[in-house]
């Protein structure tokens, strides 16, 4: 082992080297970068999500005032910042001083966290919006099956696409804990 | 921004392009694995209390980060599209018989899973077993076990590697 030691030690210079006022730069980058990559996760995906849903639903169920329609809006979008803030409050990492295996751990439970978080926030969502339109206008009973089909299928279909992405993540951090063995 | 972590980073980031070489097989994503792990390090930078060498701690935090960046499935969709030839662990130093094996090397360890990786290069760094224990999160005969095993990989080949050049 002692050759493969020594290859491994003219390894060292494998990079360009940088300056102490170039990684300045690139942590201040990095740091910016971050908070706005979350910001706009927060912003656009809260927004986006609410004003879709809220179209499709107003689509259908047209006679809501102007009041009822702006104090939907405010809900859902408001609905939809509240989950991003507990999702981002769930998805805190490990401080990365700690060793792998716990920074492994609290990614595991943080995923399955995510997961179920998510998967609560889209049902409550959907399904508040379906009664509160049921509470607010008047519906045929033809409507009210035709509506509760669309949030029934949106429902299911954003549930699928979350949880096969969490799944996904989950099956990478099992299988790395995994390779780590019994503690 | 403290100037004495920027001068202890400076100092290490040999060790940082390491990592980057074995945990990615571009440049454009080595050079973003190494971004990665110089930020995290600032972000532990204030708990770092100096009970532990410098070097120490920034192989746990690289090595953390290293093990942990999972990528988004937009980001691993993307490189399932990359083609072979974008793969490159070399050095971007002069080639020379020394240089070809250390690119041999390198590209062995590539082949280990990621916790694995994290192993030998503790390992090759004359890591004692205790201190890739706690680094790492398992006990000291576990970390004996999987070293014998990557051992056995490494003279594996090495014997290939061996016998393919004659």
């Amino acid at each position: 082992m002692d050759d493969i030691k020594a290859l491994w030690r003219q390894g060292d210079a494998s990079g360009p080297a940088k300056t102490p006022s170039e990684l300045e730069a690139m942590v201040r980058m990095k740091s910016r970068a971050t908070f706005l990559r979350t910001s706009r996760k927060l912003i656009i995906e809260s927004l986006a999500f609410g004003v879709v849903l809220f179209a499709c639903l107003t689509g259908l169920a047209s006679p809501l005032s102007q009041s009822e329609a702006t104090g939907l809006l405010i809900a859902v979008v408001t609905f939809g910042i509240v989950n991003n803030l507990v999702l981002l409050r769930v998805a805190r990492p490990a401080p990365p001083e700690r060793s792998i295996r716990d920074a492994l751990t609290q990614a595991a439970a943080s995923f399955r966290t995510q997961k179920w978080v998510g998967a609560l926030f889209t049902v409550l969502y959907f399904a508040t919006l379906f009664f509160v339109l049921l509470a607010h206008v008047q519906f045929t009973s033809l409507k009210i099956l035709e509506t509760g089909l669309i949030v029934a299928g949106s429902i299911g279909v954003r549930l699928w696409f979350e949880t096969q992405l969490w799944n996904r993540q989950i099956r990478e951090v099992d299988s790395l804990l995994g390779s780590l063995g019994a503690s | 921004m403290k100037p004495d972590f920027l001068t202890l980073i400076s100092q290490n980031q040999g060790v940082i392009y390491k990592i980057s070489r074995i945990y990615r097989d571009s440049q454009e994503d080595r050079e973003d694995l190494f971004q990665d792990i110089v930020y995290q390090l600032w972000r532990s930078y204030p708990a770092f209390k100096g009970e532990s060498k410098p070097s120490t701690w920034i192989y746990k935090v690289a090595l953390s980060t290293a093990v942990m960046a999972f990528r988004s499935p937009k980001e691993q969709f993307r490189r399932r599209q990359l083609p072979w030839e974008t793969i490159d662990r070399s050095a971007p130093s002069p080639t020379s018989a020394a240089n070809e094996r250390t690119t041999w090397l390198y590209e062995v360890i590539a082949t280990f899973d990621p916790v694995e990786k994290a192993i030998v290069t503790l390992y090759l760094e004359e890591y004692s077993y205790k201190e890739i224990a706690e680094i790492v999160g398992i006990t000291d005969n576990h970390v004996g076990v999987k070293i014998s095993r990557i051992k056995d990989k490494l003279k594996e080949r090495a014997a290939q590697e061996g016998d393919d050049n004659g």
